[in-house]
């Protein structure tokens, strides 16, 4: 049966059309919304936000049933734009606020040591490892400091530890702090992010931190200045190690998620390992950035070994008991809890 | 890929600005003299200008994306620049740990021994993922500019209004019309060459289709003679759905 449009009737109507001259009116509407809120909420009036649900769900169910009657293409992919957009604004989080920083500080952060245990421990055993290897057999035998770490450097160190660690001024602190913090963060950064490539990067950086550290220390015993760079290097340690050996075990995790998901494909694998490496980083960068204060400040200065050293036992104590003990009481009253 | 290229470029440039500025300052602040004889010696007020100067190039090496990232959702200037915009694979916005893993790898994209590892990387990859964007499960997209507004009625000619159409069999699904609908609306926009060929295309899958011979009737004049062919009654205010007998079933073209 052929159909001839009235001389009067404007235009020639497909099913699409009629779809879209009934609807269209309510989906001007929540486009304009959409584009007044832009990306946030707040933009809008109080009884647009009444309204936006609606429309939104409205659209939804359009786009339902534009898609079940088979209507054309362009009219399906408007109304999946449109709602996409909308998508983001009605459902996205606020980037920060109170409730998600108390909970991050107070159950996730603690909890990224324990909850990934075995990349903390390979990381502790691969960073300390080769630490202690190459210090044992450095201090034994100066001479095979060379074969790890170049001649001229060798030297640097011991000039700058010929003699007892003698104070700096405050502007060279502040500078030395800054430069701690730029260089130590970076290579924990490194660390962390070559992870990417199977974990290999992470695996060299932290057998490489390790002997360097390990070949630099043995080599200043082995001259006899090993009381200086004790001296220096006490106070700031245990924050320093620490936080390398969390930025080998964030890397290594990546470098797990890529290798084998184990029952997860690649790609989830690494959705997972995302969320499990973030406190991680966060740790190791409040780690170290804390040990940059402490290494600019407080260790060039002559000060009382035994200052130093409790110092090193405080900072130890608080870690433990942020990272270990914390998280390990929560679990077990978890538990008991749980019967 | 090329935006994100072009993106890069303007980042970087923006960036090269920023740590041109800081230089000048410091040597303001430093007052000329450049030499760091004794670090021990340094007064306070040069040494935290040095330290200022430090923590910017940190901040700027590993923070200007991250911080972009989180203020305008996804979007670093030169990516505002080209339209396009990080998102998360889900299709949600970005949040705190994506932004920090994403850029955090970054780093090894960019590594100076493997060069250009990102973007090989990427080039490689169906989703145009470099290393930063798989570790952190991000994509990069186009935002759509300009005005969302729904597809336009067909625009004919009169001349084809009284087209016998008699013998053909209306069996054309609603997506074709659709796609007919498109054609004859914008064919105006391609290539001369192209809109002959296209045409024909169309006429043939058309007549196929619906058996319609439309003799003596050139490509066009066929193709809305048959788009006509499938219109529904419309009084003004036409009914949400016509008559089931005249829609064809769902599973066709």
């Amino acid at each position: 049966m052929s159909l001839q449009p009235p001389p009067a009737a404007p235009a020639v109507l497909t099913k699409s059309d009629l779809f879209i001259k009934e609807h269209s009116e309510s989906w001007k509407r929540f486009s304009s919304m959409v584009d007044k809120a832009r990306n946030s909420p707040k933009r809008l009036s109080p009884e647009e936000l009444r309204e936006f649900p609606k429309l939104y769900r409205r659209t939804c169910a359009d786009l339902a049933r534009a898609r079940s009657l088979g209507l054309a293409r362009d009219l399906t992919d408007y109304l999946n734009e449109s709602v996409a957009r909308a998508h983001t604004l009605l459902y996205a989080p606020p980037l920060l606020d109170r409730s998600a920083l108390s909970r991050f500080f107070l159950d996730t952060l603690p909890d990224c040591a324990i909850r990934n245990f075995p990349a903390v421990l390979l990381s502790a055993l691969l960073f300390f490892g080769s630490y202690a290897i190459s210090l044992f057999l450095v201090s034994r035998n100066g001479d095979l400091a060379a074969t790890f770490v170049s001649a001229s450097t060798l030297d640097g160190f011991t000039d700058s530890y010929r003699e007892a660690v003698d104070g700096r001024s405050l502007g060279g602190s502040s500078f030395m702090t800054a430069f701690y913090i730029s260089n130590n963060v970076t290579i924990a950064f490194l660390s962390f992010a070559s992870g990417i490539l199977a974990g290999a990067g992470s695996l060299y950086f932290l057998l490489q931190n390790g002997l360097f550290l390990g070949t630099i220390e043995g080599y200043i015993h082995y001259a006899g200045y090993g009381a200086n760079i004790d001296a220096f290097t006490m106070a700031h340690g245990p924050l320093e190690l620490s936080g390398l050996v969390l930025a080998g075990a964030a890397g290594l995790c990546l470098g797990f998620a890529v290798i084998r998901g184990g029952r997860y494909r690649r790609a989830d694998a690494l959705l997972i390992a995302r969320d499990r490496v973030f406190p991680l980083v966060a740790a190791f960068v409040l780690c170290i950035g804390a040990a940059a204060f402490i290494e600019g400040f407080v260790s060039p200065r002559a000060i009382p070994l035994w200052i130093k050293s409790g110092i090193a036992w405080l900072s130890s104590a608080c870690l433990f008991a942020y990272f270990i003990a914390y998280p390990l009481l929560r679990r077990l009253v978890r538990r008991k809890r749980r019967g | 890929m090329g935006s994100r290229v072009a993106a890069w470029f303007v980042d970087a440039l923006a960036q090269s600005l920023i740590v041109a500025c800081a230089a000048v300052l410091l040597q303001a602040a430093l007052g000329g003299s450049s030499v760091l004889d004794d670090l021990g010696k340094i007064d306070t007020g040069r040494g935290l200008a040095i330290a200022f100067y430090l923590i910017l190039l940190f901040l700027l090496k590993w923070g200007y994306y991250a911080l972009f990232e989180a203020l305008m959702r996804g979007q670093s200037p030169g990516k505002r620049a080209m339209g396009i915009q990080v998102v998360r694979t889900n299709g949600e916005p970005l949040d705190f740990p994506s932004i920090a893993v994403r850029n955090l790898v970054r780093s090894v994209d960019d590594f100076p021994g493997l060069p250009l590892l990102g973007f090989l990387v990427a080039v490689t990859n169906q989703k145009a993922q470099r290393l930063g964007d798989l570790a952190a499960s991000t994509i990069v997209v186009r935002v759509r500019r300009g005005e969302l507004t729904p597809p336009e009625t067909a625009r004919l000619s009169e001349r084809t209004a009284a087209i016998p159409v008699a013998g053909m069999a209306k069996t054309l699904t609603e997506a074709e019309l659709g796609v007919l609908r498109k054609f004859l609306n914008e064919r105006s926009l391609l290539p001369e060459a192209l809109i002959g060929k296209l045409s024909a295309r169309l006429r043939a899958q058309a007549q196929a289709k619906t058996g319609f011979e439309g003799r003596g009737l050139d490509d066009v004049a066929f193709l809305e003679a048959v788009y006509r062919a499938h219109a529904v009654a419309q009084p003004t205010q036409g009914p949400a759905e016509p008559p089931a007998a005249r829609t064809p079933p769902e599973g066709g073209a």
